[in-house]
């Protein structure tokens, strides 16, 4: 298993090696890790999808194909020396040494925490092993994601009976590139070095004392994952814009396909996202397209074949009718990425979808609203209890309530207005989805509550950096 | 120079100390200081501190400042507070906030011939407390505590408030003596027993542990500091203002400053008052008001951000340390028992983890066998079903039942039985919630969707496949058709 996980990182190494003197070394370091799982996953997937097994035995051997495939590209085209630096290497070994050290501690010393949902995300493991996507037993893809039932086979595949010891590792790399990214984010408009770490420190250890954001730690389930991957799409889109490098953009779909493959509903999150971008027009078409279409493509693929599952399990949620709806909502994105060169929409629509489609989501819920306001202002009052008193965030919002209030500048930054129309969008989504459902309950552990992780990094990443920004403009 | 820079410093202070002491007393009064969790004490206190100290330095403290060498004035003035201070003593029915103290309630019927009867003693919650528990040995009439000539009845409680006592008398004529802490009040009984009813106060001062006896003395401090300096503060005002200083020259870098915040510190002002009228007249609901306080506080900031936008950082790093101490508070005084159950788990199965999840039962043991209990029969015998604590209905859903029935059939198994069911092969176990035992399966005499009947044996719990039960020729176990 050990051997399968370094095999992993390595591959995600020498895949982010491609980026090497474009990209920062440590956020390529690091991405390493991710991409290795993400390759995993992918693979799992692929196999599941064509009905071949899933055993060790395929498994290693496929990840070893891929790396000795990349290797060799990378020596006949002599990029395996040529484009790495010291720096780089001594950042892949650095980040080796405390990512397989996190994953040793916790290996040995087991701290996982659960719900009933982590329990069930076990047993999907189990039935992706058992029987790939035929047979579904408590929870299938219509009500969770597949990433994390693929991360659990991890351990499952090598004799464990469950991965207690990868969830920190998703922490581990969340605090580093929280830090890093909001760090690089400040960097030109706060000279100073120590306000600038102590700004970045300081809200990174708000977020992590919160009780909740602690607990996942450990937490074996999918919304810190999605708020990891979310962050890191948004983070790299946001760079590549800002820094005029393209290279960021690789990044972007291989973080949004994790997102969509954790969580059923993380598919209009990241249409939201795409659709706000689109609207900014700020990357070059040709560049847009190969950015998102992985992503769509992938997404549609994933909804379409999980359409043909008759699952029939306890939790599921998603109805026929709704996947077809989502894949309707990602053709249409998908048609847009072309269509946007048309002069109406160029001219009159795009400008204004930062807007537009938070405006769009309000109708939405005010039209089902009408329908069964009850239910909506429940969830509305659950959903505000939440982020205050029951959600066991502590003082993570009421931070944030703070920090909007004193924040309300016009001074612009990079993409404030896309970011702005991004987090409103996310919060009426929130709503959104509540009325589609049961209502939301008051206790932490309800997914509304849960899927603030999703967001919450966004919301911290831009408060650092509107505060940077008005702290430049005042200079 | 000097001297007036000390006067200003002594007014700063004055004022400074004054606001502080009028939160406290506004927080005893007003708020509920006592009820009020430790944090949200000094948060009350510190928001009022604020709000009031802002418009006292806004709007007072420039007026005092022109008071700079009119000894006379501030001599009037503080000669005025104290009288006004004494009268208000004397005239006005004063009493501290009730405190936690021990109260000590005697009854005394000093009647030479009749019984007494008590017939409810209200406690400060509003509950009545139950006469016939706490006094066992007396007699009761239709509920009544009954006290015969010459005794008498004493409680003791550590409580925060008064409490309401009916008294009645058997028949009359009748006295009673009723003795709270050091008051007493003498009831009589003339033309009929009715029970006359008598409020005994809170705020008395009863037997109170050494630290509620400074929070009573702090209270009666606070109060009359409140009073003094208010009154100063007023008597003051009323003098006109020096004709002969020019304004200017009594302006400093502070009223400057406090100007551009005249509206934010009004603003914080109404929602005090506000505040105050809703906890005296409608509710004394802690979230409406932290709420309003809130508000108060978003005002400041954004007044503050917006007036010196060049501290904007500094703001934002001293939200940031508030919000991390406000965690590290929770930590220590967790709303919820949450992070700490992050435990080490020296077992890696998954059992151990299912069983520590908080799933329901149903939900454990169906993770346990959910291959073969899927779209499967159960059959179950009513102990069973409750020694393991299943719910019929969320264990049919998880698992599809086509079937679930209760039956009375000879569920128990003997040691003969057990051995050989055990030695027919690998059998498949899931440990359960209660006790040491566990739940077995076999899954060479099992198929998914079979029916299942469940046997015991101790602690131990068997799932065997109907078909199983009537082919073996071991299991004879009557079963129902």
């Amino acid at each position: 298993m050990f051997f399968l996980l370094i095999e992993l990182y390595l591959l995600g190494l020498v895949i982010t090696k491609y980026f090497a003197g474009k990209l920062p070394d440590f956020f390529l370091a690091v991405s390493s890790i991710l991409i290795g799982y993400l390759i995993y996953f992918l693979n799992g997937f692929i196999f599941v999808l064509v009905g071949i097994p899933l055993r060790s035995i395929w498994v290693v051997l496929l990840v070893s194909i891929e790396l000795i495939g990349v290797l060799l590209h990378q020596v006949l085209t002599k990029r395996f020396i040529t484009s790495v630096t010291r720096s780089l290497w001594l950042h892949y070994l650095g980040v080796a040494a405390v990512y397989f050290g996190v994953l040793l501690f916790f290996y040995f010393n087991n701290f996982a925490f659960g719900t009933t949902d982590s329990v069930f995300l076990v047993v999907m493991a189990r039935n992706l092993i058992e029987s790939g996507l035929s047979k579904w037993y408590f929870s299938s893809p219509w009500a969770m994601g597949l990433f994390i039932p693929f991360i659990q086979t991890i351990g499952l595949l090598f004799g464990l009976e469950y991965t207690w010891f990868i969830q920190p590792v998703f922490m581990a790399i969340f605090i580093a590139m929280f830090v890093f990214l909001t760090e690089r984010s400040v960097r030109h408009f706060i000279p100073s070095k120590t306000l600038r770490w102590l700004l970045v420190g300081l809200v990174t250890v708000l977020y992590l004392s919160s009780d909740l954001v602690f607990i996942m730690t450990t937490y074996i389930h999918t919304n810190f994952d999605s708020g990891l991957f979310f962050f890191l799409a948004i983070a790299s889109l946001y760079f590549g814009i800002k820094e005029d490098q393209p290279a960021w953009f690789f990044f972007v779909p291989a973080y949004l396909i994790g997102f969509g493959a954790l969580r059923t509903e993380n598919v209009i999150a990241a249409l939201i996202l795409i659709l706000i971008y689109i609207g900014s027009q700020k990357v070059a078409k040709p560049i847009q397209r190969r950015m998102f279409m992985p992503y769509l493509i992938f997404q549609f693929g994933f909804y379409l074949r999980i359409f043909f599952l008759s699952p029939d399990t306890f939790s599921d949620q998603l109805s026929g009718t709704q996947i077809l709806m989502v894949l309707a909502g990602i053709a249409a994105v998908m048609a847009l990425l072309y269509l946007s060169e048309v002069k109406i929409l160029k001219s009159f629509v795009l400008p204004r979808l930062w807007w537009l489609v938070p405006a769009g989501l309000l109708v939405v819920v005010a039209g089902l609203g009408v329908s069964n306001f009850p239910h909506l202002f429940n969830n509305v009052m659950v959903n505000i209890k939440a982020f205050f008193i029951t959600g066991n965030w502590g003082a993570v919002w009421w931070v944030v309530l703070a920090l909007v209030a004193t924040l309300s500048f016009p001074h612009p930054f990079s993409q404030k207005q896309e970011l702005t129309g991004l987090i409103v969008s996310f919060f009426i989504m929130i709503v959104l989805l509540g009325m589609l459902r049961h209502p939301y309950h008051q206790n932490w552990y309800d997914s509304a509550n849960r899927m603030l992780t999703h967001i919450a990094p966004v919301v911290l990443f831009y408060l650092v950096t509107q505060t940077a920004a008005v702290n430049e403009a005042v200079r | 120079m000097k001297r007036k820079k000390s006067f200003t410093l002594i007014i700063d202070i004055f004022l400074a100390l004054l606001m502080i002491v009028v939160a406290i007393a506004l927080t005893m009064r007003v708020f509920g200081f006592y009820a009020l969790p430790h944090a949200l004490k000094i948060i009350v206190v510190g928001y009022l501190s604020l709000v009031l100290g802002l418009a006292c330095f806004r709007f007072v403290r420039p007026n005092l400042l022109r008071r700079w060498g009119h000894n006379r004035q501030i001599l009037f003035a503080g000669i005025v507070a104290g009288l006004v201070a004494v009268l208000f003593f004397v005239l006005v029915d004063y009493h501290i906030v009730p405190i936690r103290t021990l109260h000590t309630l005697t009854i005394q019927n000093t009647s030479e011939t009749s019984e007494v009867s008590v017939w409810e003693l209200v406690l400060p919650e509003g509950e009545s407390l139950g006469l016939a528990e706490t006094f066992d040995q007396y007699q009761y009439t239709d509920g009544r505590l009954l006290i015969p000539p010459g005794e008498s009845i004493t409680y003791s409680r550590d409580m925060v408030g008064g409490v309401t006592v009916k008294v009645g008398a058997m028949d009359w004529p009748a006295q009673a003596r009723v003795v709270w802490d050091d008051f007493s009040y003498d009831l009589a009984w003339v033309e009929d027993g009715n029970a006359k009813a008598l409020n005994l106060p809170g705020w008395s001062w009863g037997t109170p542990l050494w630290s509620y006896r400074i929070l009573g003395f702090l209270n009666i401090a606070v109060d009359i500091l409140s009073v003094l300096g208010l009154t100063v503060v007023a008597t003051l005002q009323l003098f006109p203002l020096p004709q002969n200083e020019a304004k200017e020259k009594m302006e400093d870098r502070l009223n400057r400053e406090l100007l551009f915040s005249t509206g934010v510190i009004l603003k914080n002002l109404v929602i005090v008052v506000i505040a105050i009228f809703y906890v005296m007249f409608f509710d004394e609901n802690l979230i409406f008001l932290m709420l309003l306080f809130a508000v108060g506080v978003l005002l400041y900031l954004y007044d503050l951000a917006h007036t010196k936008p060049d501290w904007v950082v500094r703001i934002v790093i001293v939200i940031l340390v508030a919000g991390i101490a406000a965690n590290g508070y929770f930590w220590i005084k967790p709303p919820h028992e949450f992070h700490r159950t992050i435990e080490y788990r020296p077992d890696n199965s998954f059992a151990d983890f299912s069983k520590n999840v908080g799933a329901s039962n149903s939900k454990y043991l169906s993770i346990g066998f959910y291959e073969y209990l899927r779209e499967s029969a159960v059959v179950i015998s009513e102990p069973i079903y409750n020694e393991l604590r299943l719910e019929v209905g969320m264990f049919s859903s998880l698992n599809r039942f086509k079937d679930f029935t209760f039956q009375d059939y000879s569920y128990q198994l003997s040691d003969s039985q057990v051995d050989f069911l055990l030695s027919l092969g690998d059998w498949m176990t899931w440990p359960t919630r209660i006790g040491d035992g566990n739940l077995y399966l076999l899954p060479e005499i099992s198929t998914p969707g079979d029916t299942y009947y469940f046997f015991s044996h101790g602690q131990n719990y068997f799932l065997i496949s109907l078909d199983f039960i009537e082919n073996s020729g071991v299991m004879n176990v009557l079963l129902a058709d």
